[in-house]
């Protein structure tokens, strides 16, 4: 297998990439001074994935909500036993899960990395279903599915994404619900593995202490080609508005939790480019070095689980601001004058400067773990960026193109404010 | 594991502990002050900790303080409260870029040293206070820290299960103390409780990074110059009572699903003896999925999403939590006890104390590619009869034997169980 080799000088990094004849991409981080190791199989397969065909003549099939995260659990299991009951031996770590977007096989470890390197490959190819261990998971998930319910911060998300869009499969719980994972059998299972599974939809990412051309030489051992599917997405109108701008729920909570979110277009990814410029742009308005955030804690409507951070994946994005307050419809009131005042007035260019610093000394620590290495070259798998790309956007990047974006991107009238507030 | 650990002494009750490594790029510096644990001190300690990084005299605005982090490329200055079996221990660290990576030719690690001690000797208080809206909104932000732990009822039951079991017991504390003495906290307290802090209590620097210590650890104790260091030890006392009834406490809330949490005691703890094989006990019972409380609980009997169990070292407790149907807990308790029951009968094979020995060692190993990893893993050894090093937690595992792990288990007693059950609205 061809690999190509992608650098940073100025850092002293480097990682390879290699595709496999099936078209799976393989990205490979050589960490030798670290002990341990970290290794990702997935699948560009997640809860948004639940209406497709792969024939273009045929209707489109519609499959149980929580199905992608349903086969998560589910893949673990062989004829002979579970993949925990091998890695037992191996003495990895091992954990799965699935996004909207996405289901990753993972895990970490210190030693024997190739023993659980080949269970990895193996088991994520080597699906084992039958009508009474589909039944068996039901009760898990089911308490997995009653827990996240209990969860504030999952709620108030949820009720966020659901306030927000009319049709976009983000809006779905991707556990799904009690009743939808009771319509899930083995060959629905069989059905949604065939389609999304396949070599050509999927990627391996390794770093940490392991050798490029072991991995490779690993993976060209046991990955076995299957013909490349081709699947296709139920389309959906997903309109400009939002559903309602404004959701409560009462918890047990000690105070209200909140997301002020905005919507945003994207067909497939946002481009790194939009990412990061967002992601600059709510450091300088709302990190805590802001006037806004040291105005609103002072005047007690924040405490320091505030922040904004920008929630995307494949076909959704959306600008959030989170956190807990006695007042959330004040701190939206507030976080839109901000907006509008910024707008109006651009970043302060002095304060960009000082961003742009904290995005370059983020950026190496981010380098400091095998995991988190491992994690972003996961993305950029998902959506086809390179690693060192972030570090030439925001070095490059200007004030003008930041107050360009904040202006393209923060439309207050596709604003929806998702509360969980106390049980009276 | 090529670290290149140093412990040494640097004053009267100061502990210097470096991990030279190269390879991080940050290197981070941490000053930990060993404080008693009560209840007012809990919330004293924590409003000072969150002043303390809050501002300092020279940056006397958080929005001042911040700017200079972000100058110093994002540096990361935090501070917060640990909770080492009855005491507490406030830590103020930096994260920093190493000097190398500086664009402009800074010297990070002396200007990042320099922060970490602005924020530790020089707060801005007044010679005998703190400024009345600093201090309010660190109690707000205290209060509402306290209140939130209802908002992850996992969290929520395992605290409220220690601080049934552990009522006349400072552990049964929490980080933060308890509303009341939040609030009756005043800014002269805090301020003394400071000076207190800087005379006698025992302080343990780390530093873990590519640099030499020896330029940090001078540049930090000259701090102290002016300080008439009069330092108490803070011994760990271990003392075992055998519990003679099971208490019980439950709790309704509206959610849809159950906790079920059991504490237990045993007479091993890390302070008094080597208690590794207590360690392997725990993670056998619950502490991996090949271990009883997985494969049997959750996975044969289908119980429960999680259910796991964990070691308090110092103390010699073991605690099982598990989310659980309301109508299943009784069912689950049984299981675990029942599980309980078979690893002090010997019932597991060599293949699990293979798996757990290998997990153990691997999980070991990893804690040396984290700055942060090193640095806790020296302080939650703080109380123990020797303070071991990965390298010698891993011979240590090889060692144990299965008997060994049988002997541990049977001292192992249920102490207290406390549920948290849904209301039928919510379910």
């Amino acid at each position: 297998m061809k690999k190509e080799l992608i650098q940073n000088a100025p850092l002293n990094e480097q990682y390879y990439v290699a595709t496999h004849q099936s078209g799976l991409k393989i990205y490979v981080y050589e960490k030798p001074s670290f002990s341990g190791a970290y290794a990702v199989f997935g699948t560009k397969y997640g809860s948004v994935d639940n209406s497709f065909r792969t024939d273009p003549a045929a209707d489109f099939t519609v499959v149980p909500e929580g199905i992608a995260h349903f086969l998560e659990h589910k893949l673990f299991e062989s004829e002979d036993g579970d993949a925990f009951a091998r890695y037992a031996k191996t003495g990895a770590s091992a954990n799965a899960y699935t996004s909207f977007d996405r289901t990753c096989y993972l895990f970490s470890c210190s030693d024997h990395f190739e023993d659980s390197f080949e269970i990895l490959l193996d088991f994520v190819q080597h699906p084992y279903f039958t009508q009474a261990t589909v039944e068996k998971e039901q009760g898990i998930i089911g308490q997995e599915i009653s827990m996240y319910d209990d969860s504030p911060d999952w709620v108030v998300l949820l009720n966020a994404l659901s306030c927000m869009y009319h049709h976009n499969p983000v809006r779905i719980n991707i556990a799904g619900t009690a009743q939808t994972i009771r319509k899930i059998d083995a060959e629905l299972l069989y059905q949604c593995y065939r389609t999304f599974y396949n070599l050509k939809n999927m990627f391996i990412v390794v770093s940490g202490n392991v050798q490029v051309d072991r991995v490779l030489a690993l993976c060209d051992q046991y990955l076995q080609d299957s013909p490349a599917v081709s699947v296709e997405s139920m389309p959906y109108n997903e309109p400009y508005d939002v559903v309602n701008h404004y959701r409560e729920q009462a918890m047990p909570v000690s105070i209200p939790q909140f997301i002020y979110a905005l919507k945003m277009d994207t067909d497939g990814y946002l481009p790194l480019r939009t990412r990061t410029e967002i992601a600059m742009i709510l450091a300088i308005l709302v990190g805590q070095q802001s006037a806004f955030y040291n105005q609103l804690l002072n005047d007690g409507l924040i405490n320091k689980s505030f922040g904004g951070s920008l929630f995307d994946g494949r076909n959704f994005a959306t600008i959030m601001f989170s956190g807990e307050s006695t007042d959330p419809k004040g701190v939206a009131d507030r976080i839109k004058d901000m907006i509008v005042y910024a707008q109006t007035n651009g970043l302060d260019p002095e304060e960009f400067e000082l961003i742009r610093r904290q995005f370059y000394g983020r950026y190496l620590m981010a380098f400091n773990s095998v995991e988190n290495i491992g994690d972003a070259l996961t993305d950029c798998a998902c959506d086809g960026s390179g690693l060192f790309d972030e570090a030439a956007i925001f070095q490059s990047v200007t004030v003008e193109d930041l107050n360009h974006t904040l202006n393209e991107c923060f439309d207050l009238n596709r604003d929806v404010l998702s509360v969980v507030k106390p049980i009276c | 594991m090529t670290n290149n650990t140093n412990r040494q002494t640097l004053g009267e009750q100061m502990t210097g502990l470096a991990v030279q490594t190269d390879k991080f790029k940050t290197t981070r510096i941490s000053l930990s002050f060993v404080l008693p644990l009560t209840v007012t001190d809990a919330s004293t300690a924590s409003l000072l900790a969150k002043l303390l990084s809050r501002s300092t005299k020279q940056y006397a605005s958080p929005t001042l303080l911040q700017r200079k982090l972000l100058s110093l490329y994002g540096a990361r200055l935090s501070s917060g409260m640990i909770k080492l079996a009855d005491h507490q221990l406030l830590n103020v660290s930096i994260t920093v870029a190493d000097d190398q990576y500086a664009l402009n030719g800074e010297k990070l690690i002396q200007e990042a040293t320099a922060l970490l001690c602005e924020s530790v000797f020089h707060p801005n208080f007044s010679q005998s206070t703190v400024p009345t809206q600093d201090l309010e909104i660190c109690r707000r932000l205290l209060i509402e820290s306290i209140e939130s732990t209802i908002n992850d009822k996992r969290k929520y039951a395992l605290s409220q299960m220690y601080g049934f079991m552990c009522q006349d017991e400072p552990f049964g504390i929490e980080i933060g103390g308890n509303l009341s003495s939040a609030k009756a906290v005043s800014g002269e307290q805090v301020v003394a409780y400071w000076q207190a802090m800087l005379c006698t209590a025992p302080i343990v620097i780390t530093v873990v990074g590519a640099n030499d210590p020896a330029p940090i650890y001078e540049q930090i104790i000259t701090e102290f110059d002016g300080i008439n260091r009069a330092p108490k030890a803070c011994r760990q006392v271990f003392s075992y009572a055998k519990p003679t009834e099971v208490r019980t406490k439950v709790e309704t809330m509206k959610l849809t699903q159950g906790k079920l949490v059991m504490g237990f005691r045993s007479p091993i703890s890390s302070v008094e003896q080597d208690n590794m094989a207590l360690r392997m006990m725990c993670d056998i019972y619950g502490g991996a999925p090949y271990s009883k409380l997985f494969t049997v609980v959750r996975e044969k009997m289908s119980l429960c999403y999680y259910c796991g169990s964990r070691i308090q070292s110092q103390k010699g407790f073991i605690c099982v939590d598990s989310g659980v149907d309301e109508q299943n807990i009784e069912a689950a308790k049984r299981g675990i006890l029942d599980q309980l029951v078979a690893i002090q009968q010997g019932d597991f094979d060599d293949a699990v104390i293979s798996a757990a020995k290998m997990s153990m060692i691997d999980g070991v190993i990893s804690v040396t590619d984290s700055q942060s990893s090193i640095e806790a893993w020296y302080l939650a050894r703080l109380f123990d009869r020797t303070m071991q090093s990965p390298e010698e937690f891993i011979e240590q595992v090889n060692r144990i034997q299965k008997k060994q792990i049988v002997e541990a288990a049977r001292g192992v007693v249920l102490d207290t169980v406390y549920v948290l059950k849904g209301t039928e609205e919510a379910q």
